[in-house]
């Protein structure tokens, strides 16, 4: 290779650099300002559209002439082939999103994921030259990819803008000639023009009446539409469709995706010249929706108009009834013929709408809550005012009805806060105004946000980038298919509306602004633009004034808006103060108190911070990002102390920790589903509309203590018309259910106000104009509906806000004194002989019950107690189909939480018995009877028990349980420890015998489950230690096999310890181990320093069943130790981590395990010291020498000895609470490797061999800091001073001689060989050290069984002691015996007669050829790798602890296996047998002699001699070595976390 | 003793014998979610005083035993003290089948203790007294109770067959063996908890199915077998 791999290796880091950091950068940067083009190209599109849409209705009033009707004609048609450009542009746009910015964007995610990915590859190319090479190439290939792709998609885009400007050119040319030709000759003259204007000239001719014809439209619809353009078929630029036209209801919307609603509103006249376009789109709209069964609409007037000199308009008089020609009002304007002049002109609607002919009824819009009516009554209280309706003055707002027709919550006359406020639908596609009242119990007031009609002030896009596109706008276009449909509802570019014009314009009684009507001072300089969002809370601010309520605003520009002064008093408050925001305002919510949360643009969320009582506003924003990177935050609603969220990918989030002094909470928890919007309403219950199915869902299971609640639970709302078939019963049943108070049920067509309301003018009101609002949905449905005279109005307080005859409006007053609430269910007849049954229901005394929330109105069917409206009552469609919602509210609902809900069942109707019998209890009927069968029954306790306690009972009741709250390591992925309740339960068997069962409850997917272990199968339960949890785990044969406990944690160590013993007591209880372990015991230690010990069975070395090992028990024994040694006779020692030696005391227990676990004494307290090692790590750069700048995939510069956890000095604790630091930081040089003066050690590279000194091929290096910690413990240990121990040995005596002395040696932590004298069963401890000389420090020692001690020097080769005996405890020389090739030795362990030793490579070597006459053995041989520490006991069974044994899930470190196989004649034996592990640093057998059924077990081993036989036969000849049975697992695999690792 | 109807609920899991005055009203699903009262009625204990036989052979006097019974449960199941503190005083040879007599009328094991009282002691001063016999078991009054095992045999059927009737023995089949041992278990040892964790699956219904398919209960007289209504949710 011609260039230095180094060199390569650079070139590919710098290419991939690049690529990372600028090229990166570059493309983010792009994808930024590709957004913004977008977004600038959308502003374009849009106002282009309303532009033409303006010229088509120039065109069209051109037409209207019969001189410039063509020129009408081709305004119109250059506006169409206009929209259609800029339609397709728009296309040319989108497809720019999806194929360039989308995926960029895309791109650059998966980018980050690939490179670090790559960089790892290149970061292992040192080893292997091929790589590099390889590397290079495809950094730089990628590197051009990149490339590629972007110019790969702009070339493409350029194609279609190319396409575009080409279609553009073909259209424009081919059209202009004709349009310049038309326009050419100004003065030619239709032919028919002329000839009318000759015969004018003509004398003789009939005279023409000066007036012009009120309305020609109808001839030019005929002319118009069918001479001069017949290829059009639909382009019927006239007003009025026959009865074929299906009009583009915008209730459509309800059925389509509310988002994909339209783009951007745009105005429609009564005769919009495009609906050429839109009649395909509505048609198919109105297939599916009914609407072309629509009636047409009758209105009666109820004030005279006089069309004056503007004789396009219609004249009338006071009650004449006109057809409405085009139902839908426009802009406060509707098309409507004069039943009695056949004339058809516009008219305000203002003044007529009223609906009506016989069979109809008019829903009053669902808007318009009670409290609008009581504003309209109270105002008609307030004396009528005549008022001329001025075009400007109204507040009129476009297609409000039925567009939206919020299924709302609300509360009635809410009694605890005084306060109802109303959010009315933002409805967030098309309307862009907002409107929210206030009701209190004195007055009434409604104040709206003015409807932005005004071309000039109305940014468009803004507002439809702002708030109709938080997410990708395009998609939802797509859904819906119909933006065209949505281009008619652009407001009319009316006259700018003024403020100082009445908020209210009320026609119907004329009544004038009071002073404290609503007529806005606002400087108009100072004015918000158009509203976005609103919300109104924080009524309950700590110690704040009463009544004071916090009005937050978002305008179209993202602006966010505080409505200062607002109170009870004066709910309209004063002046807006701009509040400064981070970023564009989306939407706002403000909780009932300090809480309020708004989405910003960019989908992130801001919180206010500092709201109190003296600053309202607040002081500050913070920003809270999205809770995934991709999908910002779309909505948010907060409550009392809750905040949720919708990201734009529809999930739903529950922000965790919210309360009063973090009101941003500390993180996002999702939950399951899918939602177009939340809510939250008082008491933080939640609705939401679910996204699929567009159906209101009740979170269910909201309390105080699990805010996020447990499930969604649909509410069956039933669409009022198919109820409304059923006739008045069911609305008064459900009604009078509703208030429990008078039904009247009136056949007077008539419903008269309240005439308390009416007389008393005290009341403070304000003239409100709901008239404007009247439904075109609601004419409609009564239309759709001819038979039905009832439709009932389930939501309560909504009254027809029109009573029609008197002229007088009518009103629930919900916040009248006397607080009477009236329910006008409506329907006015022109005939007042007509057979309508109307309903009106006084409400009397309704406030009387408490808190008029869902709670009391439960009982009744479900629909009505919700108040929710259906979407779209005019619109007969299948049954089973659901209404479609788009928006609810809950911001005014309580739900009381003890009160159940009945919204989640259909009320079936009066057919299903079934239904309506069990709906015929009610809750209180219920608990009335529940608490005389509580009663009967406390009574009968009574009887029969009270005199009578001290009666034995007849079932012991010894079962008991505990049960508590604990962490669960789940056990499916992502693994996480999630909350459980556990229980254990412990019974008394019919045997007498006790038994627990362990049951841990945990939630799957909403649903409560259990896992159950009997603690007579558990084999250990062993703490692990974990900085960040307090927890144990629990394994069962399978489990260990598997090698995955159940993992448990507590809150505190105390609880842990207190789980700890009770399952330790059970567990021993149910195998009825108790006392002290016994001499056979055998001991093991985790790499914590925790002692286990296991009774063997007989079983578990011999027999026909071999015990596996994995069924052993191990249970728990005080103190901390290093390692641990016994023999048979009960003598055991320990050696400290500090290498203090201990020795045991024959007691058992200590530790956590308290009371009757424990031995009464021989429990000692222990220490020991052990230290906490990190290591510091560094690399050598040509300029700075070794610094601590490592390159970016190097391990952290301080870790521990993995490198794969940062560890440094500050943020590295003691193992557990348990510990403490007794020393600071030291640098180790006792590092195996050595290190120099500073104590590094030098290496070619992470992870490698260290070595103590520099060379030139080192450039890293690391140094190992330790620290000291120190435990306090108790155990039955005492402390053998003064010597300190490195090893230990005790002799596996076979006499039982209880008399006679223990051979026991041991390795000073220096290296000297010591013998301890005076070791008997009664003394463990031993008298004395007897030294014995060596000519190097040792580190391991072993007797056999026979005294035959070996030893491991230093230098890893192994001695052998000669001479040996009771009577010369110390021997007298060291025979040298030579270690394994290349191999140094650290561990021996002799048995009675194997001798296997252990090298520093994890190789276990069995010496052969030993015999009695030569005790030193002739050669080694290789038994296994992967060995941590052995032991062999006194029957030369072999027991070790093994490293990376693989378990069905994980690999594990430091488990105890067993070498099964071992006999006489093949003392390796065959093969490992996997016991308990993770986790496990030593074991001791050297206890357990037992050599019961040692004889029948002896067939079995010539047989299995004799199959070892075969196969060393068979094996010999690939010369492997039949009984090693390696470990091995593939080096590569990592250790699964998920086990227990030390 | 007047011929009262009791209605032993068998939809109620066995528990609902609470009394006749009870048995007028319509059990509502929603009262299985109430802890309150199935605690209460779980719980019901008659205090009874238990008398050998004056006939019966004894070694020594015989006292009287004392025990206070679960109303939900069975005679022979819980009434092992009492064989023993009777049998300590009689001779072996003596001893057979144990069964029980209150004023001469044979107290059938297999209906439920609080049933038996209501049913014919309901009147009496309390404790409840009880005579105990080991000899002359009444063969066509009472069916022999070898073991346990009869009497969980017993329970499981009736069990089951109220399942059938609520839920086409959908709930009951669809459990598991433990499931079922567990509800024994449960009754067994008077272990709350344990008994409800299974037997709330058999009280519920989805809600979409409007209710059991019917709800299984028995009328029982004095003197009479028991006879079982098939009545549907709507009834009365």
């Amino acid at each position: 290779m011609s260039r230095d791999p180094e060199e390569v290796n650079k070139l590919t880091e710098n290419t991939y650099k690049n690529v990372m950091e600028q090229f990166n950068p570059g493309l983010r940067n792009l994808i930024n300002l590709g957004k913004n083009y977008e977004k600038a190209v959308n502003v374009m599109i849009v106002a282009g559209r309303a532009y033409y849409d303006s010229l088509a209705k120039i065109g069209d009033i051109s037409a209207g002439s019969p001189v410039s009707k063509e020129l009408g004609q081709v305004l119109v048609e250059i506006s169409r082939t206009h929209k259609k450009l800029n339609d397709s542009l728009e296309e040319s746009f989108k497809k720019f999103h999806k194929e360039i910015i989308s995926e960029l964007e895309k791109k650059t995610d998966l980018d980050v994921k690939y490179m670090t990915y790559l960089e790892t590859v290149s970061s292992r190319q040192s080893d292997i030259q091929r790589f590099i090479a390889e590397g290079c190439r495809e950094a730089l290939l990628e590197e051009k990819r990149r490339f590629c792709f972007l110019v790969d998609k702009h070339c493409s885009f350029t194609q279609h803008m190319h396409f575009y400007h080409v279609q553009c050119a073909d259209f424009l040319k081919s059209k202009l000639p004709g349009w310049q030709e038309i326009c050419s000759d100004a003065t030619k003259v239709p032919e028919k023009v002329r000839m009318m204007i000759d015969e004018i000239r003509t004398p003789g001719s009939t005279p023409v009446s000066g007036t012009p014809q009120p309305s020609p439209m109808v001839e030019r619809n005929t002319v118009i539409g069918n001479d001069f353009y017949p290829h059009h078929e639909n382009a019927s630029n006239v007003p009025p469709a026959p009865s074929g036209r299906a009009y583009t209801s915008p209730l459509v919307d309800m059925f389509n995706n509310p988002a994909a609603a339209p783009k951007a509103p745009s105005e429609k006249l009564n005769h919009s010249a495009d609906s050429s376009e839109d009649a395909s789109l509505s048609r198919s709209t109105s297939v599916a929706t009914g609407l072309n069964i629509m009636k047409r609409q009758k209105v009666k007037t109820i004030f005279p108009h006089t069309a004056g000199s503007n004789k396009t308009l219609l004249s009338f008089a006071q009650g004449d009834i006109i057809t409405l020609l085009v139902a839908e009002e426009k802009d406060g304007w509707l098309y409507g013929e004069h039943d009695t002049t056949r004339v058809p002109a516009p008219i305000r609607s203002i003044s007529s709408v009223n609906l009506v002919e016989k069979g109809e009824v008019v829903l009053p819009p669902p808007d318009y809550l009670g409290a609008s009516q009581a504003d309209k009554r109270a105002e008609s209280a307030k004396g009528p005012a005549p008022k001329t309706p001025t075009d400007r003055a109204e507040p009129t707002k476009p297609d409000m009805n039925g567009i939206v027709k919020p299924p709302f919550l609300r509360t009635v006359g809410e009694p605890t806060i005084d306060v109802t406020w109303l959010q009315l639908s933002p409805n967030s596609m098309t309307t862009r105004h907002q409107k929210f009242c206030f009701s209190n119990s004195r007055n009434v007031l409604q104040f709206q946000s003015l409807t932005p009609f005004q071309s000039a002030r109305w940014n468009p896009v803004g507002g439809f980038c702002e708030k109709l596109l938080p997410s990708d706008r395009w998609q939802w276009s797509d859904v819906s298919g119909l933006k065209h449909q949505q281009l008619d509802s652009f407001t009319l570019p009316s006259p700018h509306w003024e403020w100082e014009s009445d908020w209210y314009v009320d026609e119907n009684i004329g009544g004038e602004p009071t002073e404290k009507g609503i007529v806005s001072h606002d400087d108009p300089e100072q004015l918000p633009d158009p509203f976005n969002d609103i919300s109104i809370g924080g009524w309950e601010i700590t110690d704040e004034p009463l009544g004071r309520l916090s009005v937050w605003a978002v305008s179209l520009q993202g602006r966010v808006w505080y409505r200062e002064n607002v109170c009870h008093y004066n709910p309209e408050g004063s002046t807006w103060s701009l509040i400064t925001t981070p970023g564009e305002v989306v939407q706002i919510s403000c909780g009932p108190y300090d809480l309020l949360w708004a989405t910003l643009w960019e989908g992130q969320a801001i919180v206010r911070e500092g709201i109190d009582r003296n600053n309202p506003q607040g002081i500050s924003w913070s920003t809270v990002e999205s809770p995934s990177s991709e999908n910002g935050i779309m909505h948010v609603s907060v409550g009392v102390d809750v905040v949720w969220c919708v990201t734009k990918d529809r999930k739903v989030w529950f922000r965790r920790g919210v309360n009063s002094h973090n009101p941003c909470g500390t993180s996002w928890i999702e939950m399951v589903g899918e939602m177009m919007m939340v809510t939250v309403g008082l008491n933080n219950q939640v609705w939401g509309i679910g996204c699929d199915d567009r159906a209101i869902y009740f979170r269910q299971g909201v309390t105080p203590s699990e805010l996020s609640g447990k499930t969604w639970k649909a509410i069956v709302s039933g669409r009022e018309s198919d109820r409304s078939q059923t006739g008045s019963s069911t609305s008064l049943l459900s009604a009078g259910c509703f208030f429990t108070d008078d039904i009247q049920t009136q056949t007077s067509a008539i419903v008269q106000g309240d005439a308390d309301t009416s007389s008393d003018t005290e009341l403070p009101s304000v003239p409100t104009n709901p008239v404007n609002t009247l439904p075109m949905g609601a004419a409609s449905s009564s239309s759709g509906n001819s038979t039905g005279s009832q439709t009932e109005v389930s939501a309560d307080l909504t009254a027809d806000p029109l009573d029609s005859d008197q002229g007088e409006a009518t009103a629930a007053s919900m916040s009248h004194e006397k607080a009477n609430l009236e329910m006008h269910k409506s329907a006015a007849s022109p005939n007042p002989s007509a057979e309508l049954q109307w309903t009106n229901i006084d409400l009397k005394e309704a406030q009387k019950h408490p808190v008029l929330s869902v709670s009391s109105f439960a009982d009744t069917s479900s629909l009505s107690s919700l108040g929710v409206f259906s979407a779209g009552a005019e619109d007969q469609y299948g049954a089973d189909e659901h209404p479609l919602w788009a928006w609810v509210s809950g911001g005014g609902c309580l739900v009381d939480l003890h009160s159940p809900l009945k919204w989640f069942t259909a009320p079936s109707g009066l057919s299903s018995s079934v239904q309506s019998l069990s709906l015929s209890i009610t809750p209180a009927q219920t608990a009335a009877w529940r608490k005389q069968i509580f009663q009967q029954l406390s009574e009968r306790t009574k009887r029969e028990l009270e005199n009578f306690r001290h009666y034995e009972q007849a079932i012991e009741q010894s079962v008991w349980v505990k049960t508590g709250a604990l962490q669960w390591w789940r056990n499916w992925k992502p693994h996480k420890w999630i909350d459980v309740r556990v229980a254990l339960e412990q019974f008394t068997g019919s045997d007498g015998m006790r038994d627990s069962i362990l049951f841990i409850y945990y939630m799957y997917h909403e649903e409560k489950k259990y896992i159950h272990v009997f603690l007579n199968e558990v084999t250990i339960i062993v703490e692990v230690l974990n900085e960040a949890k307090h927890s144990f785990a629990l394994y069962t044969p399978e489990r260990t096999k598997q090698r995955w406990p159940i993992r448990l944690a507590a809150t505190t160590e105390q609880e842990m310890h207190d789980w700890l013993s009770l399952l330790t007591m059970s567990c021993c209880e149910s195998r009825r181990i108790q006392g002290p372990p016994s001499h056979h015991a055998i001991w093991s230690v985790t790499c914590k320093g925790d002692i286990f010990v296991s009774e063997p069975t007989p079983e578990l070395e011999a027999g026909p069943q071999l015990m596996p090992c994995d069924q052993m028990f191990w249970r728990q024994v005080g103190g901390h130790l290093r390692l641990l040694e016994c023999n048979n006779r009960g003598v055991v020692w320990g050696i400290g981590y500090d290498h203090t030696a201990w020795v045991h005391t024959g007691g058992h227990g200590g530790g956590f395990s308290p009371g009757l676990a424990s031995s009464a004494d021989n429990i000692y307290t222990q220490t020991d010291v052990k230290c906490v090692y990190i290591y510091e790590n560094q690399r050598w750069n040509p300029v700075t020498g070794y610094s601590s700048r490592g390159l970016p995939t190097d391990r952290y510069m301080w870790s521990d000895a993995s490198g794969l956890q940062e560890c440094t000095k500050i943020n590295t604790k003691p193992p557990s609470p348990q510990w403490s630091w007794v020393s600071d930081w030291y640098i180790d040089f006792g590092v195996s490797g050595g290190t120099d003066r500073e104590g590094w050690q030098y290496a070619a590279d992470f992870p490698a061999s260290y070595h103590g000194h520099k060379t030139m091929k080192d450039f890293v290096r690391r140094r190992r800091w330790a620290r000291k910690c120190k435990i306090v413990t108790n155990g039955p240990w005492l402390e053998v001073p003064p010597v300190t121990l490195w090893d230990i040995s005790i002799i596996p005596s076979s006499d039982a001689d209880a008399e006679a002395a223990v051979a026991l040696w041991a390795i000073s932590d220096k290296g000297d060989v010591l013998c301890r004298l005076g070791v008997t069963q009664q003394t463990p401890a031993g008298t004395s050290w007897l030294h014995v000389g060596t000519d190097q420090p040792f580190i391991s020692i072993s007797i056999g069984a026979f005294y035959q001690v070996w030893a491991i020097a230093r230098d890893g080769s192994a001695f052998y002691r000669g001479s040996v005996s009771p009577n010369k405890p110390a021997g007298d020389c060291w025979y040298h015996i030579p270690s394994p090739q290349k191999q140094k030795l650290k561990q021996v362990s002799v048995g009675r007669t194997s001798v296997f030793v252990l090298d520093t490579n994890g190789n276990l070597w069995y010496r052969q050829g030993i015999t009695p006459s030569y005790p030193q053995g002739s050669a080694w041989d290789h038994v296994s790798n992967n060995i941590r520490k052995m032991s062999v006991g006194p029957l030369d069974q072999l027991w070790v602890i093994a490293d990376k044994v693989q378990g069905s899930h994980s690999l594990s470190c430091g488990t105890v296996c067993h070498r099964i196989g071992v006999q006489p004649m093949e003392p390796k034996g065959l093969s490992w047998d996997y016991g308990i592990g993770g986790g496990w640093e030593h074991i001791t057998v050297r206890g357990n002699a037992t050599e019961a059924s040692r004889v029948a077990a002896h067939d079995t081993s010539e047989e299995n001699l004799a199959v070892s036989k075969d196969l060393e036969d068979e094996e010999s000849k690939g010369k492997t070595e039949h009984s090693k049975t390696p470990l091995m697992v593939s080096e590569s695999q990592e250790l699964d976390r998920n086990a227990v690792n030390c | 003793m007047s011929m009262r109807a009791f209605k032993w609920f068998l939809n109620s899991g066995r528990l609902g014998a609470v009394t006749t005055s009870l048995g007028k009203q319509k059990r509502s699903i929603g009262m299985t979610d109430d802890k309150d009262v199935l605690r209460d009625v779980w719980f019901g204990r008659i205090p009874t005083c238990f008398t050998l036989y004056q006939d019966e052979i004894t070694e020594r006097e015989a006292e009287p035993y004392y025990l206070l019974l679960p109303r939900i449960s069975y005679l022979t199941l819980v009434t092992d003290k009492v064989k023993k503190h009777f049998q300590k005083v009689m001779r072996q040879e003596e001893v057979s089948e144990i069964w029980f007599e209150y004023e001469g009328t044979p107290l059938k094991w297999h209906y439920p203790i609080g049933l038996l009282f209501d049913l014919h002691a309901s009147n009496t001063a309390l404790p409840w007294s009880i005579t105990v016999h080991f000899k002359n078991f009444p063969e066509k009054d009472l069916l022999h109770c070898h073991s346990k095992d009869v009497i969980e045999a017993h329970f499981m059927a009736c069990i089951k067959e109220a399942d059938a009737l609520k839920h086409k023995s959908q709930v009951i089949n669809e459990m598991q063996k433990k499931d079922h041992k567990q509800l024994w278990m449960g009754l067994q040892n008077d272990k709350f908890e344990q008994f409800w964790a299974i037997n709330r699956k058999l009280m519920e219904y989805p809600p979409e199915d409007n209710g059991f398919r019917y709800i299984p209960f028995r009328i029982y007289q004095v003197h009479k077998t028991f006879f079982a209504l098939l009545s549907d949710d709507t009834v009365e």
